[in-house]
């Protein structure tokens, strides 16, 4: 047992040293799917299909790793089961009879994220699996993250930015030197939100612009107790060679606030990935 | 590693199939669902209860015995107009989008009148002012015979930005006429913030013009604090010449509110018919069946205080177009408002 520390403990120093710096600038493209129901706005299920881009860099130092991240998406937003919806002109032709004609409603939701955090290592081990190495770390640390879903839907769904401090877990595990395996999970502590106020609109008796009215009606201090939004951020990497790596990344997402009505949005994300160090 | 692999998987999995879990319920589309939810929507959302004398609860017991989920979209649709039609509220309608059905408007004129007959940009174009400028279809200006100057608004729907671009050169060229018709009679409306502004084009004094309120909760007299808007000066300049400002029954909300503002004005005469009484800011909601409705949300009133909701603005000087003057080619009210400017 002595013996099994020891060489835990060794390891260990060895896992620390063998934590090179580096420096590594990510690009990744991919597909999200993202279900919402917001009963400020409807009480619809929506949903989208969008395509995803992602830009990040992280510094891995002797001690822990500095990321930014930033994250957009875009794509067709309807309610669950309604995606052809035809509204029907209310118009009526010069001689009194009714428009037969009528038009899709459209919508589509905008998403966008922006990400710094910073975790220290805490932990690290070494194990031997037949003849390859595996070195693993674990993580803890903090993040502010910044997120904005708009939409320009009729009923206005899905409006929120969401600026929150979280907590952060992140495991790595480093397999043979080529195969890079990480998770990390995100847990808002407090947020600063933002929404449509109650009644859903906006206007503004002072010529204040739309954006300045929407935060300064909109925006309410949240907490864990009433905003909860756990993120789960998964990725693999194989080393193509020293300095380039391909992957592919999966992101998750729980998110509920319950100001001023409930909404509720869940979202998963694949991405392939390049990167370069 | 195996576990690692594992443990992530699962946690993916299990991320991914719980969509409906973590979501929450969905209420499920039904007649009686479709019934409950417009009911609940415009108890929770509707500004006007008080002011238009609305007993919702009588409504509900009324109607809800005859609902049921055999019924068909036709059904629903002739009962869920039932419930709406006491609003008489040009911001309260029913957009069905399916089955082909048609709009219902709460309102009383919009239901009787399809489409509006004493007013056309055309008339006015082919037989008063053949220099008639078009910015867009709902923007129109020029110089009428005798140095009087005619502006057209059929909307306020673009951004405010499109107006402080647009309005500076228009106003230019409308600077040296000797007086002004400012023609809203199909108004059909836009934004506030455009009505405050253009108004601010013609104000002589900043004055307040409208104090609004809407609904902040779900209790029926839950009513945000009041906003006052005032008519402030904009522009480089203010065009402080007689106006003649024309109305109609079809002129509504934010060409209403723009009403308001331009009365405050004392070289302003409103001249028309009295406008259509629906000043709110709407929303659009949806039932489970997909189909939307309208609700307006606040509690607009005057510079006195007081709600003109199902009312109007009443004109300083009444007078209107017949359907049979308009297809003659002539615009009686718009001559009567250049004999009096000349």
């Amino acid at each position: 047992m002595q013996t099994k520390i020891l060489i835990l403990v060794l390891a260990s120093m060895v896992g620390v040293k063998a934590m090179a710096q580096e420096n590594k600038f990510t690009l990744g493209v991919g597909y999200q799917r993202t279900w919402m129901l917001d009963k400020q706005a409807s009480p619809l299920k929506y949903q989208t299909s969008e395509k995803t881009i992602l830009l990040g860099y992280d510094h891995t130092g002797s001690k822990g790793i500095f990321g930014a991240q930033i994250n957009g998406a875009l794509g067709d937003f309807f309610p669950t089961g309604f995606k052809g919806r035809q509204m029907y002109d209310p118009g009526y032709n010069d001689d009194g009879t009714p428009k037969k004609d009528s038009s899709y409603i459209p919508g589509t939701l905008y998403n966008g994220r922006i990400k710094i955090s910073y975790v220290r290592q805490a932990t690290s081990g070494y194990n031997v699996i037949g003849k390859e190495k595996l070195y693993s770390h674990n993580y803890y640390g903090a993040s502010l993250n910044n997120q904005l879903f708009y939409s320009d839907n009729i009923v206005r769904t899905g409006w929120l930015n969401s600026a929150s401090f979280n907590g952060e877990y992140m495991h790595t595990a480093l397999l043979n030197t080529n195969h890079f395996f990480s998770i990390k999970i995100s847990i808002p502590l407090f947020a600063e939100n933002t929404r449509l106020p109650y009644h859903n609109t906006i206007s503004s008796p002072i010529g204040e612009s739309n954006i300045k009215t929407f935060f300064r009606e909109g925006s309410r201090f949240a907490w864990f107790g009433n905003f909860q939004n756990i993120q789960i951020d998964a990725a693999y990497e194989y080393n193509i060679s020293n300095h380039w790596s391909m992957g592919v990344r999966y992101f998750g997402q729980w998110l509920h606030y319950s100001k001023e009505k409930p909404i509720n949005l869940f979202q998963n994300n694949i991405a392939i990935t390049t990167s370069l160090k | 590693m195996k576990k690692l692999i594992i443990i992530t998987s699962f946690t993916i999995f299990l991320f991914t199939s719980c969509q409906k879990a973590l979501l929450g319920p969905v209420v499920s589309n039904t007649p009686v669902n479709n019934f409950e939810e417009m009911w609940k929507g415009y108890d929770a959302w509707y500004g006007g209860f008080e002011v238009r004398n609305i007993n919702w609860d009588s409504i509900y017991k009324n109607l809800r015995p005859g609902v049921s989920n055999n019924m068909t979209n036709q059904q629903l649709y002739d009962v869920l107009a039932q419930m709406i039609k006491p609003f008489n509220d040009i911001h309260v309608f029913l957009q069905p989008t399916s089955d082909d059905l048609p709009r219902y408007e709460s309102s009383v004129f919009f239901r009787n009148n399809k489409v509006q007959h004493d007013f056309s940009i055309k008339v006015i174009k082919e037989n008063y002012l053949p220099g008639l400028t078009t910015v867009d279809d709902n923007l129109h200006y020029g110089i009428l015979d005798g140095n009087i100057g005619y502006l057209h608004f059929g909307e306020f729907g673009m951004p405010l930005s499109f107006y402080k671009q647009k309005m500076p050169d228009i106003m230019e060229v409308l600077k040296n006429t000797k007086a002004m018709i400012v023609d809203i009679r199909n108004h059909a409306g836009g934004d506030d913030e455009v009505s405050r502004y253009v108004a601010g084009l013609f104000a002589k004094n900043p004055a307040l013009f409208m104090t609004t309120r809407k609904r902040k909760g779900p209790g029926r007299n839950d009513f945000t604090a009041p906003d006052k808007w005032y008519v402030e000066k904009q522009g480089d300049f203010q065009y402080t010449n007689p106006v003649i400002l024309l109305t109609t029954r079809w002129t509504a909300s934010a060409g209403e509110t723009f009403t308001w503002a331009m009365n405050t004005q004392p070289e302003v005469t409103q001249m028309g018919d009295t406008t259509a009484g629906g000043f709110t800011d709407v929303i659009s909601r949806e039932l489970p069946n997909g189909w939307l409705y309208f609700v307006g949300v606040g509690d607009y009133r005057d510079a006195a205080g007081k709600s003109e909701e199902g009312i109007g603005v009443a004109p300083g000087i009444y007078t209107i177009n017949l359907k049979s003057d308009i297809d003659a080619g002539k615009d009686k009210v718009l001559e009567q408002a250049i004999d009096i400017l000349k």
